[in-house]
């Protein structure tokens, strides 16, 4: 063998020439021995409880010695009652991996960082990738934007670094109807004025600022109305909330998170959007991927004022796991960007579940605030 | 004998065993442990009640099957390991190969070796894609992931056999050399 130079499609050829591998037993003598191993095992099926049981109840008669003995060696040492209430705080439980969602709820202070893509092979535009992060301060979304800039973690999550800072102050007005402005002041012969970083820096403020209830962006050189970004100047732009978009998967690696980013392209409407983001439907290229996972159809869109009811078909294969919560957190993160306050999922009644991680089936849901939470 | 468990046989038995035997990489323990898939599948059939394909749910108990053996074994490789104060592990196995590979072609024995060099899930990922040739749909059902996890595993499966290939074809040739020179 003297082949260097192996390309993806040698190893993919390769590996289809493995050889086939059959069992050569006979189909009675497997099955006939897996029932009688079957029987045996449920035949001992009371053998573990019964001894699980037991050794909880050793296990609870030694710990409720030692801390009966540990209470009277405080009582009689005489530890403040705070030392007491940790010792029987109770241990807190820990999260289940299908606990996670990919969404900030409205319950929480947030702040958002549009962030570009930092694989864009074969993209025709940069992709925004949102990612919030709750933080416990009540200071408006334009503080919080400088303040936390440097805790992004671009690198590590997939995403090109955020070069915008240093450029701006950021700062909010409201006028007497409560429309909220953000005032954008550039610094004077910023880089962003003439290069194509300018664009990036406008794509990213629109995505990070559209979340937080602001009407438009206006911009401001030193004070003074007006400045150019990518050769182009700009006094004001308004902002809207709903984009009328789908959500897709990104998946810059193995390695790296994954993240749900709003699509490129608008929708006329949710059941379209929706319809993009199916797997079956898809059809842009990696890094971006399909939610909805082949096996799980839509029936049906109900639309109620402000509120949605997605139906699956009776046969999708929904499983009560990250992938599926991802799916949903998708699917509300496209109903908000339709206007939509609620969302009922229903149907898939073959898979038999009432709830997928802490998203419930069958009765309303909110939509969430914002994609992507980080820390 | 159960009608349904001679159905599962019949629809699914080659796929599974050939699933199980480039798992764990040895014929006797993907007996067992296709075995051992039957008996959880008789324990356990009461409760599948379709929450997923039937396919879908078997595969899911033999992935697990291969998962359970597989980590008994690193458990014990690390003991014998720490044990001798091994501080490196080969860098490929070099027991001898199952007789289905033995009469292959080399590029064939080397790919089977480098297998090693994946995790868990590219190797999943690969013998379901490519020995099996299905879908990435079908793959993505059978996993239960998205279609997205499967095409990112599978290519970082790609790199991972790519660069081990191309490190045991560079050895061969030196090794090669060394012989040449020798003579």
């Amino acid at each position: 063998m003297k082949k260097f130079n192996y390309e993806d499609s040698d190893i993919e050829n390769i590996l289809q020439q493995m050889p086939e591998v059959r069992d050569n037993r006979k189909m009675l003598e497997i099955l006939e021995r897996a029932e009688k191993l079957s029987k045996k095992r449920k035949g001992l099926g009371w053998v573990m409880p019964a001894a699980a049981s037991a050794a909880a109840i050793l296990l609870f008669a030694l710990i409720s010695t030692s801390i009966f003995q540990n209470d009277r060696n405080r009582n009689t040492a005489g530890l403040n009652s705070k030392e007491d209430a940790s010792t029987a705080a109770p241990i807190e439980k820990k999260a289940s991996s299908t606990e996670k969602r990919f969404v900030i709820m409205p319950d929480q202070n947030f702040i958002t960082f549009s962030i570009t893509g930092m694989d864009q092979a074969g993209l025709i535009m940069p992709l925004n990738i949102p990612v919030s992060m709750a933080v416990e301060e009540n200071a408006s979304p334009a503080v919080l934007y400088t303040k936390y800039i440097d805790k992004m973690k671009n690198e590590q999550w997939g995403l090109a670094p955020l070069d915008f800072k240093n450029h701006a102050t950021f700062s909010e007005a409201s006028d007497a109807n409560g429309n909220k402005t953000l005032v954008v002041d550039m610094i004077k012969n910023s880089s962003l004025g003439v290069s194509s970083a300018g664009t990036a820096f406008m794509d990213s403020l629109k995505e990070s600022f559209r979340w937080h209830g602001y009407n438009q962006i206006e911009f401001q050189t030193q004070g003074q109305k007006g400045t150019i970004l990518g050769n182009t100047e700009y006094t004001s732009i308004p902002l809207v909330a709903e984009g009328k978009k789908a959500y897709f998967q990104y998946i810059y690696g193995q390695d790296y998170p994954s993240f749900l980013v709003p699509s490129p392209d608008t929708y006329p409407d949710f059941s379209k959007a929706l319809n993009a983001m199916e797997s079956e439907q898809f059809t842009l290229q990696a890094p971006l991927h399909a939610p909805i996972p082949g096996g799980v159809d839509i029936s049906n869109i109900l639309i109620e004022g402000s509120h949605a009811e997605v139906k699956f078909t009776a046969d999708s294969g929904l499983m009560d796991n990250e992938t599926f919560v991802m799916m949903l957190d998708a699917i509300l993160l496209s109903a908000k960007e339709f206007g939509f306050r609620t969302v009922t999922f229903s149907g898939a009644q073959n898979a038999n579940i009432d709830q997928i991680g802490t998203i419930k089936l069958g009765m309303p849901n909110e939509v969430p605030a914002a994609p992507n939470p980080v820390q | 004998m159960n009608s349904k468990l001679q159905e599962l046989y019949d629809k699914y038995h080659q796929n599974l065993f050939q699933f199980l035997f480039y798992m764990v990489k040895n014929r006797e323990q993907a007996e067992d442990l296709v075995q051992e898939v039957y008996i959880r599948v008789l324990n356990s059939y009461d409760r599948f009640e379709g929450r997923s394909s039937e396919k879908t749910w078997i595969f899911s108990i033999a992935r697990h099957a291969a998962l359970d053996y597989l980590r008994k074994q690193n458990r014990w490789s690390q003991r014998i390991f720490s044990a001798f104060d091994l501080t490196k592990r080969p860098i490929l196995d070099t027991s001898p190969l199952p007789e289905e590979i033995a009469v292959q072609n080399e590029m064939i024995q080397q790919m089977y070796r480098c297998m090693d060099k994946c995790t868990v899930d590219q190797r999943s990922v690969v013998i379901l894609r490519y020995i099996q040739s299905l879908t990435i749909s079908e793959t993505a059902q059978i996993l239960g992931w998205t279609e997205g996890k499967v095409k990112t595993t599978q290519h970082r499966a790609i790199q991972v056999l790519k660069a081990n290939m191309r490190e045991l074809s560079e050895k061969e040739e030196s090794i090669d050399e060394k012989i040449q020179l020798r003579r």
